[in-house]
């Protein structure tokens, strides 16, 4: 989950406080995410795959 | 959280407003367990606790206990990254502690009123430059603490 936010938001263009921007976050939340560090809500999970145009499953499931 | 009252007084940032929650309920839990030690405690020791200065304590505590875990946990500053910027937030910091302390030299003459003496004068002038101080310390190592959070999260 941690580098495929960090790699889609990077496919985009996006810089961390650009997509905090865009997802009413800060840009240490974006970076927490990032790391691994702090889950987000459904909310935000949801705005952030909207922002990066990818779907849930593709920024959030662990593949096994 | 929208639901509660709190919601008011929280940042919308989701991250910061779930760890200042927690602070909160942190503070609360052991303000709950600090009273319930005084009374089992004074009533050993037969003491007679005044009510008022109880609530304050108890108020006062869950206050400090709570802003002292926010700028410690580095959450404050949170688009502070370069150096550059860090330097320019604690020009800022100073700006904003010394409107600080007028504000406080100005509410000390108006609740006091005009100072009939000198030492009233310097009374009032200490306490606004301790209020000073205290403010530039604390938002200059919330402002450390957030600055090296801030660069480890690095894109």
């Amino acid at each position: 989950m941690v580098n495929k936010i960090k790699l889609a938001r990077i496919e985009k263009g996006l810089t961390q406080a650009q997509l905090a921007k865009r997802v009413n976050a800060t840009r240490q939340t974006i970076g927490l995410i990032e790391k691994g560090e702090y889950n987000p809500s459904l909310n935000l999970c949801i705005a952030i795959a909207k922002e990066l145009e990818k779907t849930l499953n593709d920024l959030f499931w662990e593949e096994s | 959280m929208k639901h509660s009252f709190l919601h008011v007084f929280l940042p919308k940032d989701e991250y910061k407003r779930m760890r200042v929650v927690g602070f909160l309920a942190e503070a609360a839990v052991m303000v709950a367990v600090m009273l319930i030690l005084t009374v089992f405690i004074s009533s050993w020791f037969d003491w007679s606790l005044d009510s008022m200065v109880l609530a304050f304590a108890a108020f006062g505590f869950i206050v400090i206990y709570t802003y002292l875990r926010y700028i410690l946990s580095g959450i404050e500053f949170t688009d502070v990254v370069s150096k550059d910027n860090y330097f320019k937030t604690k020009i800022k910091i100073r700006k904003r502690a010394t409107k600080f302390g007028a504000i406080f030299f100005i509410v000390l003459l108006l609740t006091r009123g005009i100072p009939n003496s000198w030492s009233v004068f310097f009374e009032i002038l200490g306490l606004s430059v301790f209020a000073f101080i205290l403010m530039l310390i604390f938002d200059r190592l919330s402002l450390k603490k957030s600055y090296e959070k801030n660069k480890d999260l690095l894109e």
